[in-house]
């Protein structure tokens, strides 16, 4: 009895945390349902039916359809780079024991504190003297900021492996290929599954790096579109009935995404934090 | 294994789309010289731009591209990687021709020395509160419209609150009116939206307020419409007005002696009563709109929120510019065809006044107008400079041009006054150009964050509270003297 | 064995060299000297390069000087240590709390996992309209439900604004958190709490004597990842207050130099490099000083 009492508490003060934290996210649905003035004197009201003119509105304004495309594109290409770039340094570091992969180690430890603002101008000007300055560059830049992170969540987990099955492999006459994605590799997933969602999340809702890319060219990433819809339509105040359709709009594919996969992200996003 | 040939193959594939990505990237790019880059710092006309630059394309051959940046701070960052790029703008716009005029980058092409007779001409034509020029009289930019602000007012709404058949005559005597008079009339319709009726006398005019309050006047919740939330609304726009008691123009504020700031003193604080009185009838949505928290908040403190106040026809004046006339058009303000500009009245008196030609009456009977310009980046190359030059001449010129500047962004093109569009308060800014010198824009250049940092101060200090004590305004007005001349120095001093 | 990774060593790291160098190496040695010359941004003034401008540490003097830095410090060293410990025990508490419930399990941690997924300057503006028209009018103002000066106008008032972006912060980390948590506590195995029972510890004893110590692995990876997450904050500083009533913090306070002073990159470098200096600083004192403690436990 006296342990079936607490129980009731506890799962009220859950469920009061989950609608809490649940709130913004039903408060920007049912506001993107309505008019300006609605939305600022009664924000807490129903809309009048299932009006969609304000969604509609948002997703022509902020190119929804190539926005999310060259976003995705970004993403994926970027999480690629990252993970197979960052696993292959990491597997060497740990397995050479040379003075160069302290160093490496280093280098990448102490770069994961360099705040970006510390170093975005000379970048920016390093990749237009490239011609860099463009989509592929700003994939390029992601790359190299997912490294460092990337690099040391690899070579945490690493070290946990025995070498004995990748000295199996190579006594069996693997070469390094095979070794690295035959053995490899298929023991990192959990790691990779980590590495992926930090660093898609990261660039699926990063601002500042692609407004220093691209701006405001006709392709752009989703929150730069919202950014500069915002910017455009209320141009010194707020925009309410296009700020929030175009907020709920650029986070719909992050939801849906993460209702499918729900499991392997928040197993993945601790799975390469936190040694089982 | 599975990760492995699919990864193989997403990599890949990858590099195929970054590949032809480049590819489109450096086929689009306009590195060759037939080519102009236009940077654009008025969002709203983006779109009409591109069109245009399409068209010029199709007609002359150079390829036009135009980059529009949108609005606020970050604005800073974009134009300077833009700036540095391999491929920079050619026409721009910057408001700091300390750092970016002969004494710092020397990036600004003086127009003055070029060979194109018809640009020559173009020059000679832009009036003197218009012109940006550099220490060594070099002329700096092309005017591609002027605006100008003051207190908006709905005629219709004057007609209504004396009872006239048209309020014509009215709004003469407020545009040539005292600030003494302009006070006794505010006051009169403060006592109508509270009930009571009163007979004023404007430039020696008697004004009756009407007993009874039509549907019109009974909207009126305030004298004042205010965005309380924007600093740039009581900042730039009132502290101009004391800062053209010391200097005459735009470039004579970047170039002119920094102490002479100090004069501005007895202007400031005389300005910061005049916010005061505005603040404190300011119109809300359902009745007076009083300083403090909501007063500044970014909801209904905002500008797009107090544009929905006047065109409620909640407040009587509304001190904007003349750029508001498609916003309000844009959320179906019914007060569109009777707008007029009246002058911000100030009460100063001849010793508060340092620039010579100009009077109390100057203050009180004419507008602030500025212009919003183009420059040429002298650092381009000649083909690309010379397009330019082409370009803006083709802008003054051709029927397609003219078109875009007067019809489709509705500006005042500076050099035909006559022409004509839909935006009626342009009418007014007119009005005051014909009637001669008006007052110019030397918040432009305030050094660095000058404005910024005037604004936060009188939000956190004036604008959240409901009682202001006259005593502090001096101390303000030293403080933000003191803070001119630091920021000026730390620019120059290096 | 080991010639083989001598071997392929190069070949297996140089893409990762070659992509740190650019993108954060060289850059950041570029900002590094930049920060000593009288760099504009654009164009170097009184030379045309670093070194013909070079003005020596005069750009690190002005920015300790910098009144708007130094408040920007405090500013972010306040918010930090309120945030990490916030987010530390909101996150601690709901794994303890799911951890002990039988139902549901996976879809309150999907819940409360969920706002760390979505962007914080798009979100920051929602939470923006949700302070001003929900906290200061219908819940918490004068007319409100339950009047609370304290959680009105809380982005007017630069101490006020510590609690506008606390409950954003908690409101996205902490469920991030406290899955690191839960797998923490799913590691400490059944025993250590039976032996504790058997020695007579009631639950509050056990929750000190058994979790705390056998969490400190997961305390070291929250602490790190909440102390620098909160020290370069920026989205939700820029859509709240944007910096103004004082509220900058050091990221935004560096990104905000140019257009404060016409354009001085020299100067936002420098105050770049001071801020890089004290992450390190932090972090690398906060990792040692776990680290120890772990080990002591």
């Amino acid at each position: 009895m006296s342990r079936k009492f607490p129980k009731v508490i506890i799962y009220a003060v859950l469920i009061i945390g989950a609608l809490v934290t649940l709130f913004p996210i039903v408060f920007l649905l049912i506001n993107s349902m309505k008019s300006q003035t609605e939305i600022v004197k009664t924000p807490l009201a129903l809309p009048k039916g299932l009006n969609l003119q304000y969604i509609a509105a948002a997703i022509e304004k902020i190119d929804l359809v190539p926005s999310f495309l060259v976003t995705l594109l970004i993403t994926v290409v970027g999480v690629l780079l990252i993970v197979v770039i960052s696993s292959a340094v990491a597997w060497m570091m740990v397995r050479y024991k040379g003075k160069a992969s302290t160093v490496l180690l280093l280098c990448f430890t102490a770069s994961m504190l360099i705040p970006f603002q510390a170093l975005m101008y000379p970048l920016i000007s390093e990749f237009d003297k490239m011609g860099l300055k463009n989509v592929p560059g700003l994939i390029i830049m992601y790359a190299g900021f997912g490294l460092s992170m990337s690099v040391f969540l690899y070579h945490g987990f690493i070290k946990s492996i025995p070498k004995s099955l990748e000295e199996a492999a190579i006594v069996d006459g693997a070469n390094v290929f095979q070794v690295y994605t035959r053995v490899i590799m298929p023991l990192l997933k959990p790691t990779t599954a980590t590495v992926a969602i930090l660093n898609g999340m990261w660039l699926w809702n990063d601002f500042m790096l692609p407004f220093l890319v691209i701006g405001n060219k006709p392709l752009k990433t989703l929150t730069l579109s919202v950014y500069f819809a915002k910017a455009e339509n209320g141009q010194y105040g707020n925009a309410w009935d296009l700020v929030f359709p175009a907020v709920l709009v650029s986070i719909v594919p992050i939801i849906v995404i993460f209702l499918i996969l729900q499991k392997q992200i928040m197993k993945g996003v601790t799975a390469g934090a936190v040694k089982e | 294994m599975s990760i492995s040939s699919k990864a193989k193959k997403a990599i890949a594939g990858g590099a195929a789309i970054a590949c032809l990505l480049s590819v489109a990237a450096c086929s689009s790019s306009s590195s060759d010289a037939n080519s102009l880059y236009i940077f654009n710092g008025k969002s709203e006309i983006g779109a009409a731009l591109e069109q245009l630059a399409q068209d010029y394309q199709d007609e002359t051959g150079v390829q036009v591209k135009v980059f529009s940046a949108g609005s606020g701070q970050n604005v800073t960052e974009i134009m300077n990687t833009e700036m540095t790029s391999q491929d920079p703008p050619v026409i721009w716009a910057t408001t700091d021709l300390l750092s970016w005029g002969p004494s710092g980058g020397d990036f600004i092409e003086d127009l003055s020395q070029t060979q194109n007779q018809e640009l020559k001409q173009l020059l000679d034509e832009i009036p003197d509160s218009a012109r940006i020029t550099g220490p060594d009289d070099e002329t700096f930019a092309i005017p591609i419209t002027l605006e100008g602000y003051g207190y908006i007012v709905n005629t219709n709404m004057l007609r209504d609150l004396f009872n006239l058949d048209d309020a014509a005559q009215l709004v003469e005597d407020l545009r040539k009116c005292s600030y003494d008079d302009f006070r006794s009339f505010t006051d009169a319709v403060d006592d109508f939206i509270k009930g009571q009726s009163s007979t004023v006398t404007v430039n020696g005019h008697e004004y009756t307020t009407a007993a009874q309050k039509t549907d019109l006047t009974g909207s009126l919740t305030g004298v004042f419409v205010e965005a309380g939330a924007e600093t740039w609304t009581y900042a730039n726009h009132m502290i101009n007005l004391p800062l053209n008691t010391v200097y005459s123009t735009f470039s004579d504020a970047v170039y002119g002696d920094a102490d002479r700031i100090e004069d501005a003193k007895s202007a400031i604080v005389k300005e910061m009563e005049v916010v005061e009185y505005n603040t404190s009838h300011a119109a809300g949505e359902d009745g007076p709109n009083p300083r403090g928290s909501s007063f500044v908040d970014s909801t209904t403190g905002s500008y797009d929120y107090s544009l929905q106040l006047f065109a409620d026809n909640k407040g009587l004046f509304y001190k904007q510019g003349s750029w508001i006339y498609p916003n309000l058009k844009k959320i179906g303000a019914s007060n569109l065809e009777t707008l007029d500009i009246i002058p911000i009245k100030m009460p100063f008196e001849q010793s508060d006044i340092k620039v010579e030609g100009r009077t109390p009456e100057t203050f009180n009977t004419t507008i602030p107008v500025m212009p919003s310009y183009w420059m040429i980046n002298k650092q381009a190359g000649e083909q690309q400079k010379k397009n330019a030059e082409d370009f803006i001449v083709w802008l003054y010129s051709s029927e397609r041009g003219k078109q875009f500047l007067n019809d489709e962004c509705g500006f005042i093109v500076y050099n035909d006054l006559d022409m004509r569009n839909e935006n009626i308060l342009n009418d007014a800014v007119r009005y005051y150009l014909d009637q001669g010198d008006t007052l110019s824009n030397p918040f432009d250049a305030a050094p660095g964050s000058w404005l910024v940092d005037v604004g936060d101060d009188m939000k956190q200090q004036y604008m959240v509270q409901a009682e202001w004590d006259p005593s502090t305004y001096a101390q303000f007005a030293d403080k933000e003297i003191a803070h001119w001349k630091e920021l000026k120095a730390s620019l120059t001093g290096e | 064995m080991n010639k083989f990774y001598k071997k392929w060593f190069f070949p297996f790291v140089i893409p990762a060299i070659v992509l740190f160098g650019i993108v954060v190496l060289v850059p950041f040695i570029i900002g590094v000297i930049n920060s000593f010359s009288a760099w504009r941004g654009v164009y170097y003034k009184g030379g045309s390069n670093a070194f013909e401008a070079w003005v020596g540490l005069k750009n690190y003097v002005n920015a300790i000087q910098d009144e708007d830095f130094q408040h920007a410090l405090g500013y972010t060293i306040v918010f930090t240590i309120v945030a990490v410990i916030a987010v530390n025990i909101v996150a601690l508490a709901q794994a303890l709390l799911i951890n002990s419930i039988g139902h549901a399990i996976g879809l309150f941690r999907a819940t409360f996992f969920l706002p760390n997924l979505l962007g914080g300057l798009a979100m920051g503006y929602i939470w923006l309209f949700i302070y001003e028209n929900i906290f200061s009018k219908l819940l918490f103002g004068p007319d409100g439900l339950i009047p609370i000066d304290l959680l009105c106008n809380m982005t007017q008032d630069r101490w006020k604004n510590i609690i506008a972006m606390l409950i954003i912060t908690v409101w996205q980390q902490s469920g991030y958190m406290m899955l690191i948590y839960t797998t923490g506590l799913a590691n400490i195995s059944r025993d250590y709490y039976e032996a504790a029972q058997i020695d007579g510890a009631n639950a509050v004893q056990r929750f000190f004597y058994v979790t705390v110590p056998m969490l400190m692995p997961s305390f070291t990876i929250v602490f790190f990842m909440t102390l620098s997450g909160c020290f370069k904050m920026l989205d939700p500083n820029v859509a709240l207050t944007n910096g103004e009533f004082d509220t900058r913090m050091l990221a935004l306070q560096v990104m905000r130099v140019p257009a404060d002073t016409s354009n001085n990159y020299g100067l936002a470098q420098a105050e770049a490099v001071l801020f890089f200096l004290m992450v390190a600083a932090v972090s690398v004192t906060q990792v040692v000083l776990t680290k120890r403690k772990e080990i002591e436990a």
